[in-house]
């Protein structure tokens, strides 16, 4: 029944390099984002096995200090902006209008334009290798080191106006997640009927439209010391670098969240389907998802408990920052209510899924541990604390990416992954990401400070840094395997039906891969789990007769799909050519911003005159 | 005919003027139902102003922390009470004109609204003027961005939002130039609304502005 | 595949974010009267301001209680806020109340709770604590202006004299090859001859090679004063001299 999908006759969809450039389909978004973000997740993965390389041995030699510092730099920042927030962002757009049985975006080409900003900040970012030196003071750019009296090349310039431009692009994305979501549902998807991986989309956008504008600020005033002679981090001129940190985490804590909230909802679902039951606690599942949002913007000092900031400050945040396991614990628990008694299939995405919920927990752990301010006092800069956010960040989101990419590869391409090389993805990630981040809180309460580009023999340490080596190939490796999978099930002919794993939500009542439009018939919304309850009936008492509403139009109404444009190209260029023209500065960069501005001003105008859809 | 068809011959209406079109999908827009009933612009243009009440909030936190850090002779002491209070007057006056406009072409009074616009427009160009002048007696009397901590967060801080006057202006000129060539109608005038969202708001600031800067 | 019936309209969500009313009747407040009343409200706050012009505590809740009062106007009436959907009222709501009015109350507390309450109380209380401060000197005389020529490893010319008090602005040229700026320490030169060390003083103008940089401060009690180029080395390889305050 679930698979009697009607489809419209297709005019012939639009091909060749044009129709991507120009796209606003929130799919071919989608899927461009996945791609953009797994080049970088594959470059910061290099980052990361080149840091492992040097650490591997005491005394390495493999890269100079100063490299060391570019590389670890460019790691966090990668992972952070270019790879796991857009890879949320992938998925966001391809399943979460497919959840909601919308036909796009609320704005479509604001879609395309933060597609386009985030291509152009990456680049424009990595650039920085060939034009005088990466960024080089770690992705949370602790001022005075980044102030020009300590930092003399471009490397910040490039990273603080590549963040500009990233963060312009998030927020173009939070702002069209959060009125897609609020408008765009199908009749009958209330707020309270949303699938937990909306949910979480939403929160995390509402998360990021409250916290970008604080490191935006944070980076303006950097820049303003850089280029105008101003004071605000600069102690010999009485400016304190705490502000920076204040403004950094006020972002930064937030941020966290940003990155595994959409995990949260992909572990959610696909824990859902694989068990074949609904999701455990379902209202205590949505209220987490927003407790946990709000109680994020509480916490941020808890990044500076060994700054001097008062001991009243420190009980303070160390509180709100313990109140986070309330509703992650509640998470935690439901999520294992799910699984429980369910009638489980054990796939590559259940097995991602399971595996995170163990591995999370340690991360979580690890958490309390740190907000204990005597415990952080001890431990802080250590790599106790790079063991502790690797555990949340990989162990969190990036399995739920995995978990995510495995149940709707189906979806998105219409083949399936090979579950044996997905199974060897799995456990290369469980024993590889083991061996690097638990070890590394043996070795951070061994002494051991983060940031350090080499160390003496003899400190205890050069065990544990072998094996974390080893296990960063490990799981490289993994990386390496799911690369392969992907590439030769491309390769292979359509064998995907449109509902392979017995799916829940609307995204899997419809074609596989989904037409331009979507949907053509939309069925009746009764719970969280509409097409479960049109294919075993609901359990609910309130059920209308399935019943499918026609969404083709018949007589009157034609479908309104977007219109391609290229102006969302054009103006993330121009807003490309302003920041090359700031990072440059007084001398020949200031000839070339003027003209960065000119061509917003004109793009944007073009993009106003050109109608939306027609 | 089938749904296919209509939506070949939608996507090839080439042709038509430029008003024509933006009206027609400015229409469309407003009379699509929403899940919320909502129109998707003016709940977009909330969410945008709430995130950017976080961005003025840190600015004026940085300011606020850093007030007491420089001698009112170097810093406070040279701003003018009297400059900074037409400022406001003139900021406030240019909301009313804002709000009126938008209840002028609710009552399909086109030509009205136009004026008040313009009238909007000349006010933001008063107060950047007022600005321009409190800048340079700043300068004159030897504070700049850089000379100390006051300089560098005064100077910031308005001039973010001096910026946010100048794209409003832009915003208002371009809604003036849409309503002369009839693009905006007593049924169709939400970009009135949505402007006049952003000027309030940049209002709102200045009066939040005016009390921390200039009063306390 | 042809369908007669048309497009089933989605239904606005009950018990979800209801929409109030589909058209909100458009209520037509007095808005000239709103806008008197924000004029008489600031009216009153100019007048607080004047007529009690040493800062008092007392004074500052009750100009953020009208700041308030003026804020909620506008928002209420010019952005419709009090007519329209809640949703807004929700979303602003969240971005004011819940985050920035915290955010900037707990900045001000972690970073300087004092210098708040003290600020127009002139020097005292202010910021760096313990460093001789210019007093306001009427006779100090119109502002200079210095220009100085920054090489490495040398500062022309290497001394400089102005009033207490007097505004001193710096052009600082570099006619060298690397970055340099200009640094006056703090501390009197009989206290702390080589402030390079400890890194005391302000810094008022940099200057990347090639170019001019400019800046400004007020000359000190008098003394002799250190001034120097904090780029790390310099000042030890000689850009450093003596600015004298009568």
């Amino acid at each position: 029944m679930a698979t009697n999908v009607m489809t419209l006759p297709r005019t012939a969809e639009p091909t060749g390099l044009w129709s991507w450039i120009t796209t606003v389909d929130h799919k071919r978004l989608g899927i461009m984002y996945l791609v953009t973000a797994v080049a970088f997740f594959v470059i910061g993965g290099i980052e990361a096995l080149l840091i492992r390389t040097q650490l591997a041995t005491p005394n390495g030699t493999v890269l100079n200090p100063d490299v060391y510092n570019q590389i670890f730099t460019m790691h966090g920042t990668t992972m952070v902006f270019l790879a796991v927030m857009p890879l949320n962002s992938g998925f966001g757009n391809y399943i979460v209008p497919l959840m909601i049985g919308a036909r796009d975006m609320a704005f479509p080409r604001l879609n395309a334009f933060g597609y386009w900003l985030y291509l152009v900040g990456g680049l424009l970012l990595y650039s920085s290798f060939f034009l005088g030196g990466a960024p080089n003071a770690g992705w949370f750019g602790y001022a005075p080191l980044t102030e020009r009296a300590f930092n003399l090349g471009h490397g910040i310039d490039f990273w603080v106006l590549s963040l500009q431009l990233l963060g312009i692009s998030s927020l173009a994305g939070g702002l069209n997640f959060i009125v897609t979501i609020l408008n765009m549902r199908a009749p009958g998807l209330t707020i309270n009927r949303l699938p937990l991986f909306v949910w979480g989309t939403l929160v995390t956008s509402l998360l990021i439209i409250f916290a970008i504008p604080s490191i935006t600020v944070a980076l303006i005033l950097l820049l303003f010391d850089r280029y105008f002679g101003t004071m605000f981090y600069l102690p010999a001129a009485q400016g304190d670098p705490l502000l920076w940190q204040h403004l950094f985490w006020f972002f930064g804590h937030p941020e966290v969240y940003i990155m595994i909230m959409p995990a949260f909802g992909i572990i959610s679902e696909v824990l859902a389907t694989y068990s074949r039951k609904p999701i455990f606690g379902y209202a205590a599942m949505a209220f987490a998802f927003a407790g946990i949002s709000f109680v994020s913007f509480t916490v941020w000092a808890h990044h500076m408990f060994a700054t001097g900031i008062s001991p009243v400050a420190d009980v303070v945040f160390a509180g709100t920052s313990f109140l986070v396991a309330v509703p992650t614990g509640i998470k935690i628990f439901n999520w294992l209510g799910t699984i429980w008694k369910g009638s489980i299939h054990i796939t590559t995405a259940f097995l991602f899924a399971a595996g995170f919920i163990g591995q999370f927990t340690i991360g979580g752990l690890g958490g309390v541990m740190l907000a204990t301010v005597p415990v952080d006092w001890q431990i802080t800069d250590t790599y106790f604390v790079v063991g502790h956010f690797h555990y949340t960040l990989f162990a969190g989101a990036v399995l739920g990416l995995f978990a995510g990419l495995y149940h709707w590869f189906p979806k998105m391409t219409g083949r399936f992954l090979n579950e044996r090389l997905g199974q060897a993805h799995f456990w290369l990630t469980m024993v590889g990401m083991t061996m690097v981040f638990l070890t590394m809180h043996y070795v951070g309460v061994l002494g051991m400070p983060r940031r350090i580009y080499t160390y003496a023999a003899g400190q205890g340490w050069d065990l544990w840094n072998l094996l974390e080596t080893v296990g960063a190939f490990t799981v490289a490796l993994g990386v390496f395997i799911m690369l392969i999978n992907i590439i030769t099930a491309l390769r292979k002919p359509k064998t995907a039906e449109n509902d392979p794993w017995d799916g829940q939500t609307l995204e899997w009542a419809t074609s596989s891969p989904p037409p331009a439009y979507n949907f053509a018939t939309m069925i009746p919304v009764n719970s969280p789990r509409p097409l479960w309850d049109a294919k075993y009936g609901a359990h609910s008492e309130n059920v209308e007769q399935p019943k499918k509403i026609d969404l083709s139009g018949g007589g009157k109404a034609h479908i309104h799909l977007p219109n391609p444009s290229i102006w969302p190209l054009l103006l993330s260029l121009a807003l490309a050519v302003f920041a090359v023209g700031v990072i440059f500065g007084p001398q020949t960069g200031w000839i070339v911003a003027p003209i960065g501005v000119l061509g917003i001003f004109v793009t944007f105008i073009g993009w106003l005159a050109q109608p939306a859809s027609s | 005919m089938s749904a296919v068809g209509k939506l070949e011959q939608a996507g090839h209406r080439v042709g038509e003027t430029l008003e024509d079109v933006v009206d027609e999908a400015h229409a469309q827009a407003e009379h699509a139902e929403t899940s919320t009933g909502l129109d998707h612009r003016k709940l977009v243009m909330w969410i945008f102003i709430a995130s950017e009440t976080i961005f003025f909030a840190a600015l004026m936190a940085t300011y606020l922390v850093y007030r007491g850090h420089t001698p009112h002779e170097e810093g406070l002491g040279h701003l003018s009470v009297p400059v900074a209070s037409f400022n406001t007057f003139i900021l406030l006056a240019s909301s009313l004109t804002m709000v009126l406009s938008l209840q002028a072409i609710e009552a399909g009074k086109r030509g009205r609204m136009i004026v008040l616009l313009i009238l909007t427009a000349l006010f933001g160009l008063a107060f950047l003027g007022g600005q321009a002048f409190e800048y340079n007696e700043l300068l004159k009397e030897g504070i700049s961005i850089d000379t100390n901590l006051f300089g560098a967060t005064f100077f910031t801080l308005t001039g973010f939002h001096g910026t946010h006057v100048a794209v409003g202006i832009l915003w208002i000129t371009m809604l003036i130039i849409r309503a002369l060539r009839g693009g905006i109608t007593e049924h169709n005038h939400l970009a009135v609304e949505l402007g006049g969202l952003y000027w309030h708001f940049v209002d709102l600031v200045w009066v939040v502005l005016f009390t921390i800067i200039y009063l306390i | 595949m042809e369908h007669g019936h048309a497009v089933s309209n989605p239904k606005t969500d009950p018990g979800d974010f209801v929409a109030e009313e589909k058209r909100i009747e458009k209520a037509q407040p007095n808005y000239i009267a709103v806008f008197v009343i924000l004029g008489v409200l600031t009216a009153i706050e100019v007048g607080i301001t004047t007529l009690f012009p040493d800062k008092t505590v007392g004074t500052v809740p009750i100009l953020l209680f009208l700041t308030v009062a003026k804020g909620l106007l506008v928002i209420l009436f010019y952005m419709h806020l009090k007519f329209d959907n809640r949703i807004y009222s929700i979303f602003f709501g969240a971005g004011i109340l819940a985050l920035a009015v915290p955010f900037v109350i707990s900045m001000i507390f972690l970073m300087s709770p004092p210098q708040l309450i003290s600020a127009r109380g002139g020097t005292e209380g202010g910021g760096g604590g313990g460093e001789a401060r210019p007093t306001p000197n009427p006779n100090a005389g119109p502002p200079i202006t210095v220009k100085i020529g920054a090489t490495e490893f040398q500062f022309t010319p290497d001394a400089l004299t102005a009033n207490s008090g007097q505004v001193v602005r710096v052009e600082l040229t570099n006619t060298g090859s690397v970055e340099h700026n200009f640094v006056v320490a703090d501390k009197p030169a009989s206290q702390d001859p080589q402030p390079w060390v400890t890194r005391d003083g302000k810094l008022i103008a940099k200057a990347q090679a090639g170019t001019t940089g400019k800046g400004g401060f007020t000359a000190p009690a008098s003394g002799d004063y250190v001034f120097y180029c904090n780029v790390p080395g310099h000042a030890e390889a000689g850009m450093h001299g003596i600015f004298s305050v009568k």
